[in-house]
């Protein structure tokens, strides 16, 4: 298990087709430990059969458990050779016992999730079981994401 | 809050996380602003923070020199919450530019 980019979002980065500062369609959703992320892993449709299914949660093509990045940003940091992608921490879920959770993958929704590109995964770092109670996600201080040079 | 209307414009400092920078290009077609450190600031020194963000979320906070923007909801990295599940960042190494194979 651990956090990476996909093949997918490191293409479409590179080749200017998605800019993470100014795109609308950027989203967080959670991920049960059944899935094993890949770099291969090209649309939400390949991760979605995945995705968390408890009350508190509407997964799917726009589903409210799908939340929008707020506030991104890319930056340059030339402390650490990287540019690094972030934005606002997610805002709180209260979901129901039933999931056990290890990922979060960030997606940019298009028009259905076989056209919409997964970005990366974040790695929670250890399985989280949903047990009826709030759960916050706090990206690190390092960023969602960065391209290490 | 603040009255302030017009949207950024190059020149007007912009404030993220914990950070003022300065706004160095806009481009409304694209909902796009560029940002960078202050002239003053030496950057090369403490790391280089230009960077970008989206023009419609920037939102304008009046200050006595000026119209100075923020981000609503962006992190200070340096103030984790308790309880919260930290996510790890994905990294994207890029080590054979040169074409050494990394």
């Amino acid at each position: 298990m651990a956090s990476m980019w996909t093949n997918k979002g490191a293409f479409i980065v590179m080749s200017g087709q998605l800019d993470l500062s100014s795109a609308a369609g950027l989203k967080f959703m959670l991920l049960q430990s059944s899935l094993t992320p890949l770099r291969t892993h090209n649309f939400i449709s390949d991760i979605s059969s995945a995705e968390c299914n408890v009350t508190g949660y509407v997964g799917g093509f726009g589903g409210a458990g799908r939340k929008a990045l707020a506030s991104k940003t890319v930056t340059e940091d030339d402390t650490n050779n990287r540019g690094v992608f972030d934005a606002a921490d997610p805002t709180q879920y209260t979901l129901g016992a039933g999931n056990t959770l290890r990922h979060a993958a960030i997606v940019e929704e298009k028009t259905s999730d076989a056209d919409s590109p997964v970005i990366m995964f974040n790695d929670m770092g250890a399985d989280k079981v949903t047990n009826g109670g709030t759960m916050d996600f706090q990206f690190s201080s390092n960023g969602i994401g960065y391209v290490q040079t | 809050m603040s009255d302030v209307t017009r949207t950024p414009q190059v020149g007007d400092s912009i404030r993220l996380r914990g950070l003022e920078r300065v706004i160095v290009r806009t481009d409304a077609a694209r909902n796009k602003v560029w940002f960078a450190n202050p002239p003053t600031h030496p950057a090369r020194e403490h790391g280089s923070r230009e960077g970008a963000c989206a023009m419609s979320e920037l939102q304008p906070l009046e200050s006595p020199n000026g119209v100075t923007w923020f981000l609503p909801g962006a992190r200070d990295p340096t103030a984790p919450r308790q309880g919260a599940i930290e996510l790890g960042p994905a990294v994207f190494e890029i080590n054979s530019a040169d074409g050494s194979g990394g």
